[in-house]
């Protein structure tokens, strides 16, 4: 390889990369800096547990829409103005949660900063126009890994910085500083970036607003995997309505139900206008693919994402209330989970090019399966350091299935790899939602054990209907002549 | 495609009653690609009776059209070549009737021609022969008798090739369909018949072409035809070019290379090290291990491994290449060993983009500026010559090499009017440039031209000399109407004002107010242009208003004051 990502440079591509995983660390860190704080937020307002989770779940509900609508924000205005108003927006966002007095306030705040979480398909978005096709892997595994540990900076930072504050406030001190960087470092972003290197076109891509597919079952199977998304907020309402937390009327509920309908109903009509050439003729052969292998993908990514959101809100509250740990001490061993990602994540992007897509993503989702269901085991009596390695443990495959995920995305077909990687980020989210509202019914033990459960699941329909992608492959002979060879 | 399989034909011609046969006709139906970029040709002459060499006339026509239609580049449109092929075969007759005294024995003659070139049909026409289309029952004539009736039974031939220097060809388009048949005759024949004895012999002989061509001529004769009669009939059962399967099949035929690095062999050229890599190519310097001759291989980066548009266009950069010859375009090599990837080998050059010049020359000398865009208007002559336009001139697509010539790099964006005529189920992206030197039209979504060239060379000139640009970095298709064009004198108070003024004319935001020519913007570049001098005289309420407006209140202010101060004191 002539040349190797060189991460000490702070010019050209590499100071976009720098400060693009930056940005996403930033927005990651006021994403999750409610998590360790949870414990005091929960008894300043006197939080029932319901109440609780209730906050967990509207943090990552609003991401999910975000994501779509942000998406196409993206392709108009480009990454650069996008992720400083992100930053700056949050940045208002978090103070106003800081700031917060009521129950209903901090509600509000966190649904809206729900928003951040879509920071992530900006910055991808970003370093692909500015690393060519050989680096840009490494440098958007070095993106996500990086930026993604911006969780663990809050955990393990802000209950020490809440303490050092001091006094009844000390908390809301803490979130003002993440607020206060969010906020500057998104006035810093839009000057110290451009969309595209010098000299080259910032492309808008053709208005699609849904994926092609290339069979009649695809479009079906498409259909139907476009349902969670939006099943998700409905799930969402329904705990906030009179069947859940009794939040607003039945009225209000059915009123919010009959609008993710018709969104569902709208996007469903996009795919099918989008696709309706299948019905009158044959798609070429190069474009063929199969659908399924996306819908794996995305459930995979459903667990492996979505367990990764929903340990990172609820860890903190689960060390300290089942061994009555301090939140600094719940924190800082919460904030070893994400780091995970430093390595997990990478990792599991070379396991997937090293031995195969379809065997890593088996081996990690074996791992998943068995940690999880180890971790449902846990009681208070179990010895704190052995808890926190089993979570550990879970990361590591957890992440390593999200970078497994993301190495097989671009392969599925490499015209639509961004539509793919949304629609599979979607999926994380919703994984993300789904597991805090089962989290909000039960103990946390089950709550493990419904995620090994629902990663069993996953396994299974990767052995069976997951495909190995096929390809050719390059061959460089003894004296340099480089020749192609067919993989089966 | 078989040409059997692609048309079906039917030709008949007799002398008649006459002594000999002046009527002259063929078809060509070429071998790929010039099937794709040309199409068939159907042509028909008839050599004109009072002169003595009507048979040469006719025979030259139908020959220099089959024959030096398909030598005409492969990026002109269709009207373009057939016309400069006429044009040209015209003042030849035109000259060899001269040669002899009597006018009378020159050679002169009618001519009808169709092209088929994907799915449109192409119609020239000089005289009183005829193009029939038969759709279904629909018998439509396409061309219009040249003649003029002077009395009753007499008429006379208005046009026809050979007889003037001057050469008026009747031109149109349309739309063919699978099934068209195509009738051409000549007047001994359709004078003599009734529209509907032709549609009904084709219509009843459509399996046998030869005998309709056949009928019909002979009844022309039966019914009292004086005159030689020549009947050809083209079906056309598929329309030329390929289809979309095997334009994709095309497009996909060579894999991608992988990553290449320092060592490695490709079809005999040996890789030294990557020049350049970005989201959309690699560029690597390489040398031919036949000849030792270093060159550059650009490969297409695997992120649009099966985006077909990018293919195409990746693919059409060294068609591009390939078919300039110039000291100021970069020169592509010629492939001679079997190629088993994607890819393409070009000339290195060996020296800085314009861009990095420009880095370097931060005030450069005036001479040397126009020494610069005199070679890149050399070049880019060369595109429009051949019909094409760049559409994406910008100082990193111009190298300047260690001798100091400049050379135009990069034609992944080039517009070729002779392809845009092939149908493709492609959809070519519209914004190709990079924005600060993209022609407004393009962002306003108006047609292009060679003039949108001649805005981007505007804009790199007026960079080069001032370091910033024309409608300044702000501009977009939000912004650009809204836009006005800063002189470049502010930058630059020393630049002549007629350098200014021709500046602003080439990158004027309506295409219809620039340069028509390269030429003239380069000669306006070197020569005080005195139609820019004249109107420097102008006051200052239109030069400069907002200067005449605030000279004005402060002019009122003074007065006021002087006014106030002479009641006190």
């Amino acid at each position: 390889m002539s040349e190797k990502l060189q991460l000490l440079s702070f010019t050209g591509k590499y100071r976009i990369l720098h400060t693009t995983w930056l940005a996403f660390f930033i927005s990651f860190m006021v994403w999750f800096n409610h998590a360790p704080l949870m414990v005091i937020i929960r008894e300043v307002f006197a939080l029932s547990d319901q109440e609780v989770s209730v906050l967990l779940l509207l943090n990552v509900a609003l991401t999910i829409p975000a994501r779509i609508v942000v998406g196409m924000l993206v392709d108009t205005y480009g990454p650069r103005r996008l992720f400083s108003s992100i930053l700056v927006v949050s940045g208002v966002l978090c103070s106003f949660f800081a700031l917060a007095q009521t129950f209903q306030q901090l509600a509000l705040a966190r649904f809206l900063l729900g928003f951040v979480g879509a920071g992530f398909v900006v910055g991808i978005r970003m370093i692909g126009e500015w690393f060519p096709a050989r680096q840009a892997g490494s440098a958007q595994g070095i993106y996500g890994g990086w930026g993604n540990f911006g969780s663990a900076a809050s955990a393990m930072l802000l209950p020490s910085l809440a303490l050092w504050f001091g006094g009844e406030n000390g908390w809301r001190y803490a979130l003002l500083c993440t607020a206060a960087i969010s906020f500057l470092y998104g006035i810093y972003y839009f000057f110290a970036v451009t969309d595209t290197p010098k000299g080259s076109t910032y492309f808008k891509p053709k208005k699609m607003g849904a994926m092609e597919v290339t069979s009649k079952g695809d479009l079906a199977l498409y259909l139907v995997m476009s349902a969670p998304i939006y099943g998700a907020l409905g799930l969402l309402i329904w705990k906030l309505s009179p069947a859940g937390m009794n939040w607003f009327s039945g009225q209000v509920a059915l009123v919010a139900y009959a609008g993710i309908l018709a969104i569902y109903f709208y996007q469903a009509y996009k795919i099918i206008e989008v696709n309706k050439g299948i019905f009158s003729q044959q798609v070429p052969e190069m474009f063929r693919y199969r659908f399924k292998q996306i819908a794996i993908l995305d459930l995979a990514y459903l667990v492996t994402f979505g367990s990764e959101l929903a340990l990172v809100s609820m860890l903190p509250l689960f060390y300290t209330d089942t061994f009555k740990l301090s939140p600094i001490v719940a924190g800082v061993l919460a904030g070893a989970y994400p780091v995970m990602n430093l390595f997990a994540r990478p990792g599991g992007g070379v396991l997937s090019d090293r031995i195969g897509r379809k065997r890593s993503l088996t081996i990690l989702f074996a791992g998943i399966v068995l940690s999880f269901m180890v971790l449902g085991q846990v009681t208070a009596d179990w010895a704190v350091a052995v808890v926190v390695f089993v979570t550990l443990v879970c990361g590591l495959f957890a992440k390593g299935g999200s970078g497994a995920v993301f190495a097989m995305v671009p392969l599925i077909s490499r015209r639509m790899t961004g539509q793919v990687a949304g629609m599979a980020g979607a999926y994380g989210n919703v994984g993300g939602l789904v597991f805090l509202t089962v989290l909000s019914f039960v103990a946390p033990q089950t709550f493990f054990l419904v995620i090994g459960g629902v990663g069993a699941l996953v396994l299974v329909l990767i052995l069976v209907f997951l495909d190995e992608p096929r390809g050719q492959t390059a061959e460089v002979l003894e004296d340099g002549t480089v020749q192609m060879i067919d993989v089966a | 495609m078989n040409a059997n399989e692609l048309i079906s034909l039917g030709q008949y011609s007799d002398r008649g009653t006459k002594e000999d046969n002046q009527d002259s006709y063929g078809v060509l139906v070429p071998e790929e690609p010039a099937l794709s970029h040309k199409g068939i040709v159907a042509v028909l002459a008839d050599g004109v009776s009072g002169c003595d060499a009507g048979k040469v006339a006719s025979e030259t026509c139908v020959a220099s059209l089959l024959g030096d239609y398909y030598c005409t580049p492969d990026s002109w449109t269709v009207k373009n070549a057939v016309e400069k092929v006429l044009l040209a075969t015209n003042r030849w007759m035109y000259g060899q009737g001269q040669q002899g005294l009597d006018p009378r024995k020159g050679l002169a003659t009618t001519l009808s021609a169709l092209v088929v070139k994907s799915s449109t049909g192409y119609i020239f026409h000089v005289g009183d022969t005829r193009i029939y289309r038969l759709r279904g029952t629909d018998l439509v004539q396409l061309t219009n008798d040249h003649r003029v009736w002077v009395s009753e039974d007499k008429n006379y031939l208005t046009r026809a090739m050979g007889i003037e220097l001057r050469l008026d060809i009747d031109y149109h388009k349309f739309v063919v369909e699978p099934g068209d048949i195509f009738i051409l005759t000549t007047d001994g024949v359709h004078e003599y018949l009734p529209d509907a004895a032709i549609t009904e012999r084709v219509s009843r002989n459509v399996d046998n072409l030869d005998r309709a061509a056949r009928e019909i001529a002979r009844l022309a004769l039966t019914n009292g035809s004086p005159d030689n009669v020549t009947c050809q009939i083209i079906r056309l059962n598929q329309l030329p070019g390929l289809g979309e399967e095997a334009l994709y099949k095309k497009l996909t035929e060579l894999p991608f290379p992988p990553e290449l690095s320092a060592g490695m062999k490709l079809d005999g050229y040996r890789i030294l090290r990557e020049l350049h890599a970005s989201k959309r190519t690699q560029v690597y310097l390489a040398v031919d291990e036949d000849t030792g001759e270093q060159v550059v291989l650009k490969t297409p980066s695997v992120n649009y491994e099966d985006d077909p548009v990018f293919l195409d266009m990746f693919m059409h950069e060294e068609w591009v290449g390939s078919r300039l010859t110039n000291n100021h375009v970069l020169r592509v090599v010629e492939q001679r060993r079997p190629r088993h990837f994607l890819y393409y080998v070009s000339e290195y050059v060996d020296g800085q983009t314009l861009r990095g010049w420009m880095h370097d020359h931060p005030e450069p000398d005036l001479t040397e500026v126009r020494e610069i865009t005199d070679q890149i208007a050399r070049g880019l002559m060369a595109f429009h010559k051949m019909e094409m336009i760049h559409q994406d001139l910008k100082p990193e697509n111009i190298m300047i090499d260690d001798q100091g010539t400049v050379k135009i790099i990069d034609f992944g964006s080039t517009k070729i009017a002779g392809i845009e005529e092939i149908a493709s189920p492609l959809q070519r992206l519209t914004l190709l440039g990079t924005k600060n030197y993209t022609a407004p039209e393009y962002l306003l979504g108006y047609p292009c031209s060679i003039r949108s060239d001649i805005f981007a060379l505007g804009v790199i000139v007026y960079e080069v000399l001032t370091g910033h640009l024309p409608y300044g970095e702000k501009y977009d298709e939000g912004s650009v109407q809204k836009m006005d064009y800063i002189s470049a004198r502010r930058w630059v108070p020393g630049l002549p004002v007629w350098i200014d003024r021709a500046l602003e004319k080439a990158v004027k935001k309506n295409a219809d107010w620039r340069y028509g020519e390269l030429s003239e913007f380069i000669h306006d570049l070197s020569n005080p242009n005195e139609a820019f001098l004249r109107d420097l005289d102008e006051p200052l309420l239109t030069r400069d208003p907002l200067a005449f407006w605030q000279g004005l209140a402060i002019l009122s202010v003074i007065i006021n004051m002087l006014l106030i101060a002479n009641i006190f004191f």
